[in-house]
């Protein structure tokens, strides 16, 4: 959240020379300060513990087991009762949080790297002589993935790859890319016309090593946050594809549970509704609120404070 | 004016072609769900051919521009049904259903946006924001079931029908409309107010803002005027380019959730039984869309920014 | 002597900033006389634009704290207004102009819509006679072709043409003072002094007091009658232009114009910076804070805080703060 002293300082005073330390140190001194940040982070630290509970086999593992009866309540076998066939809610949440951490991550990962790299080809050859082509070409394919509406796109890989289980991911990578793309774009751009670039480049160096030495890695701050933000839209994805029954197949996902919860919530059964809904939330809004801890604390413009 | 639909010729070329790819070369074989599976070999190839499957690559790809281009999109392959009719059909009804809940969640994360940026740093500015991240933290199917259950089932108030669009006269309108633009309005109100509020803070913080402050402006002149006025190209764009995506992706979640007939339901069902002469017609028009809002938003801006010549 | 239509008593304005609460402007005390062109000259980040958003009440309230004896504009003591009353000053009493006139105009608007939206804001006017008015304030400022201006939206003009709009505008309700905020700055030289004389030609027929905020010396021995030296928030040296070029007294004053670089008679003179650097506002030394890149200090100037006095005797209009001023020929006035 923006604070508005910031605002009137870095009118009185250009730079505070007494700032110390470089961008990393300083961004972890804001992200400190930001309650709402810290409680994003404690909840993403929870949910990494439990999932990782999962990925051993310490929880959840139960998740397909019909060990009791259709619908029984609240119970010390069965933490949050059990669904239509008998199946532990409890678990099948819980278990469901590696599907969406799995997914996040994969789709986070390959879409942020994707973006970054292409990104940066496309501001690095924006007005460079006889090349602009090469940034031509990325931003009209950039233009042509975000002219398509997304659902319909998802969906489409997702069918046309039927059967196979790395659809999804596949069709979400394809999408997200774009807007981590046209940030580190205009990023590059900027950073090209800096004066340790223009040095690197009058002494000769490489474009490859420039790239990868000099102007990658003065996007960091932006990538952490677009990974999170990514991550966030991956597991939300996931869960409408689920639902649809366009996505998770063999195992259990929140958006398989909300599907099966449309009929019993009807019949008066919230047991599965409320669980999945309450783990997506909470899960969701951790990262929300990191995310937006984490682009304050690199924000430049608040670089005074 | 010439570079502008050299580049909308360019994305549309494009969006076709991913979309050829995808749905058309990579998409379902219909042969077998059209003529069961105990067929001669004469029959499949007779309905392979009625379906162009024993053309070739560009040649069905140049069939699919020409067929966008003079808008005869062809019969679905499910009902027979000419696909244009479809459209006519079902496009108006999306629009009746989405476009309430577009309108005023749109407005109303102007408004909340603006007394956000306004107050900024305050308590009202830090529970807009708060509110802002937890709305956009819940999933649009938790919205919709919680809604559902809220407004149309014995367990909440049950006001509403819980599904379907048999709408003739303004009050069955209104009876299932309701629901769905309810859970739009929340689904999108945590987005717009972020988007509009990051905006507005953006356009108070300007030097001319000081100015019109020094020259004795009231906080209402001030975000009403300036701020507002300054903020138009960007409010404008973000409205535009999202009505083809509201239209279409939106509306296949809600529409297909309600079992409303609308475009949204119509391509869902093309996706899952792979008809592909409505999902060639949907992605292509929605393309040509997105070019033509383009056009479009160049004159809007001429109209609100008087340095864009 | 006049008697002052601004009278300001120790304004002090303190802003939180990431080593803590920092004064950027130190018990600030002047007035501005009717007719007068006083010149606030210091460095940037000396605390001279804080004082004048201070002076006009726009200093963010949560960010920045300020506090006053005193701000009196004619009869009315600022401090004690409420916001409303404040917003009814601004504009019409107090005026301001601003450093890049390009920024500080609304991009969006006409510059006849800007011009008369503030006549009708102050003056009570409809919109047919504000126009009017307008006109006539852009042709007062000498724009040939008012008319065409009126229809122009800011980035269509030049620079020396937005200012004179951005003077029209703080001039047009007559203002009892007008800040003018490094008005020169963006400008280039011809320009510069067009609009210079253009300032005080209209603070003369419209009896406007003006306090010109600049850090460029030049400016003020082209424009002002007095000037107020500043340095770390506080004033250091106050005194008519004639004597603070000719016989400065305090030796940050003196150490600014040898800084001034000067062609005279063929012999053109060494340049000498100011040694060491301006001290961070949240951590200002004790005592006098210039001690640090003063020849003169001794421990006193690190340890007690030098009041401003006057130079000779309680008579004279040229005040210093500094223990060890520069020895001053009995010239003052």
């Amino acid at each position: 959240m923006k604070s508005p002293r910031t605002l009137t300082l870095s009118t009185v005073f250009a730079s505070d020379p007494f700032e110390p330390g470089p961008k990393g140190s300083r961004a972890w001194y804001k992200l400190r300060q930001d309650k709402a940040g810290l409680f994003g982070l404690a909840i993403v630290a929870i949910f990494l513990v439990l999932t990782l509970g999962v990925f051993f086999g310490w929880l959840g593992q139960g998740w397909s087991v019909a060990g009791g009866g259709r619908w029984e309540p609240v119970s010390v076998d069965h933490w949050l009762g059990t669904n239509l066939l008998g199946q532990d809610i409890f678990q099948r949440a819980v278990f469901s949080l590696r599907t969406a951490f799995e997914i996040g991550l994969v789709v986070s990962l390959l879409s942020t790297l994707l973006g970054a790299l292409l990104g940066v080809l496309a501001g690095w050859y924006n007005g460079e002589p006889g090349r602009t082509w090469v940034d031509g070409g990325i931003l009209w394919f950039m233009g042509v993935l975000d002219s398509i509406p997304f659902y319909l796109f998802v969906a489409a890989v997702a069918y046309a790859l039927q059967g196979w289980p790395w659809a999804m991911h596949i069709a979400m990578v394809a999408t997200f890319w774009t807007t981590t793309g046209r940030l580190i774009r205009a990023e590059a751009m900027r950073i090209k016309s800096r004066e340790f670039v223009l040095s690197a480049r009058a002494i000769g160096l490489p474009t490859r090593l420039i790239l990868l030495r000099h102007v990658l890695p003065n996007t960091l701050h932006i990538l952490l946050v677009q990974a999170t933000i990514a991550f966030v839209a991956a597991i939300k994805t996931e869960v409408i594809l689920s639902f649809l029954g366009l996505g998770v197949q063999d195992s259990v996902s929140w958006g398989l549970m909300l599907a099966e919860s449309t009929q019993e919530v009807l019949a008066g059964h919230f047991n599965n509704f409320l669980a999945a809904s309450l783990m997506l939330f909470m899960l969701l809004l951790g990262f929300n609120l990191l995310a937006d801890a984490l682009q304050d604390a690199f924000d430049p413009r608040q670089a005074s404070l | 004016m010439l570079r502008k639909i050299i580049h909308g010729l360019a994305l549309i070329l494009g969006v076709t072609f991913i979309s050829f790819l995808l749905m058309v070369w990579f998409g379902p074989d219909q042969t077998y769900t059209l003529i069961g599976k105990h067929a001669t070999a004469s029959q499949i190839a007779e309905v392979r051919h009625q379906l162009g499957y024993d053309q070739p690559f560009t040649r069905r790809y140049l069939d699919y521009l020409v067929e966008l281009f003079t808008l005869d999109l062809g019969a679905s392959n499910s009902s027979g049904e000419q696909v244009s009719s479809i459209l006519k059909r079902t496009l108006p009804i999306s629009l009746a259903l989405m476009l309430p809940g577009f309108i005023i969640g749109n407005l109303l994360g102007i408004v909340l946006g603006l007394v956000a940026a306004f107050r900024r740093g305050t308590w009202i500015d830090r529970l807009i924001t708060g509110l802002s991240v937890t709305g956009m933290s819940i999933s649009f199917l938790i919205i919709i079931i919680a809604l559902q259950v809220l407004l149309s089932t014995p367990y909440g108030f049950n006001l509403f029908p819980v599904r379907g669009w048999r709408v003739d006269n303004l009050s069955s309108y209104l009876t299932y409309v309701t629901v769905p633009t309810l859970s739009l309005i929340m689904v999108t109100l945590g987005y717009n107010t972020r988007f509009y509020r990051a905006v507005f803070v953006e356009e108070s913080s300007r030097e001319h803002i000081r100015t019109a402050r020094a020259f004795g402006a009231s906080p209402a002149t001030l975000m009403g005027r300036h701020v507002l006025k300054n903020s138009l190209v960007a409010v404008s764009t973000r409205i535009m380019f999202s009505i083809p995506l509201v239209v279409v992706s939106g509306s296949l979640l809600i529409e297909t959730y309600f079992g409303i007939p609308g475009i949204g339901k119509v391509s869902f069902d093309a996706i899952t039984s792979g008809d592909q002469p409505i999902l060639k017609a949907v992605v292509g028009l929605t393309a040509v869309m997105f070019v033509l809002i383009q056009i479009v938003a160049d004159f809007v801006y001429r109209l609100v920014d008087p340095r864009i010549a | 002597m006049n008697r002052a239509v601004l009278s300001v008593r120790n304004l002090s304005v303190s802003v939180q900033t990431g080593l803590g609460l920092a004064r950027v402007v130190d018990r600030l005390s002047f007035s501005l006389r009717e007719g007068e062109v006083l010149g606030l000259v210091g460095e940037s980040g000396c605390g001279k634009s804080i004082t004048a958003a201070a002076l006009m009440g726009l200093v963010p309230s949560p960010a920045g704290i300020v506090t006053a004896d005193q701000i009196m504009l004619g009869d009315k003591n600022l401090v004690q207004l409420d916001e409303a009353s404040l917003r009814r000053v601004r504009g019409s009493e107090i005026s301001m102009i601003f450093q890049e006139p390009l920024t500080a105009l609304d991009p969006v608007f006409s510059i006849g819509s800007q011009l008369s939206t503030v006549i009708r804001r102050h003056r009570g006017e409809n919109r047919h006679q504000a126009r009017r008015s307008s006109v006539e304030m852009l042709e007062r400022v000498g724009m040939a072709d008012a008319h065409r201006i009126m229809q122009s939206y800011p980035h269509q003009l030049s620079g020396g043409m937005r200012q004179r709009v951005m003077i029209a505008m703080a001039m047009a309700c007559r203002p009892r003072v007008l800040i003018a905020d490094e008005p020169t700055t963006a400008l280039d030289v011809t320009t510069q002094a067009q609009v210079l004389e253009q300032l005080s030609e209209l603070g003369q027929s419209f009896g406007t007091a003006i306090l010109l905020i600049t850090h460029d010396l030049g400016v003020v021995a082209q424009a002002c009658d007095r000037a107020l030296i500043m340095y770390c928030g506080r004033i250091v040296e106050e005194a008519p232009v004639e004597a603070l070029f000719t016989a400065p007294t305090h030796p940050y004053t003196a150490g600014l114009l040898a800084a001034v670089p000067r062609i005279s008679s063929a012999q053109v003179q060494r340049v000498q910076a100011i040694p060491g650097l301006v001290p961070h506002p949240a951590a200002l030394p004790d005592g006098c804070h210039f001690a640090d890149r003063c020849p003169r200090a001794d421990s006193q100037c690190r340890t007690l805080t030098p009041q401003l006095q006057a130079v000779d005797g309680q008579k004279s209009i040229h005040r210093h703060a500094c223990h060890h001023p520069l020895s001053s020929p009995s010239h003052a006035h």
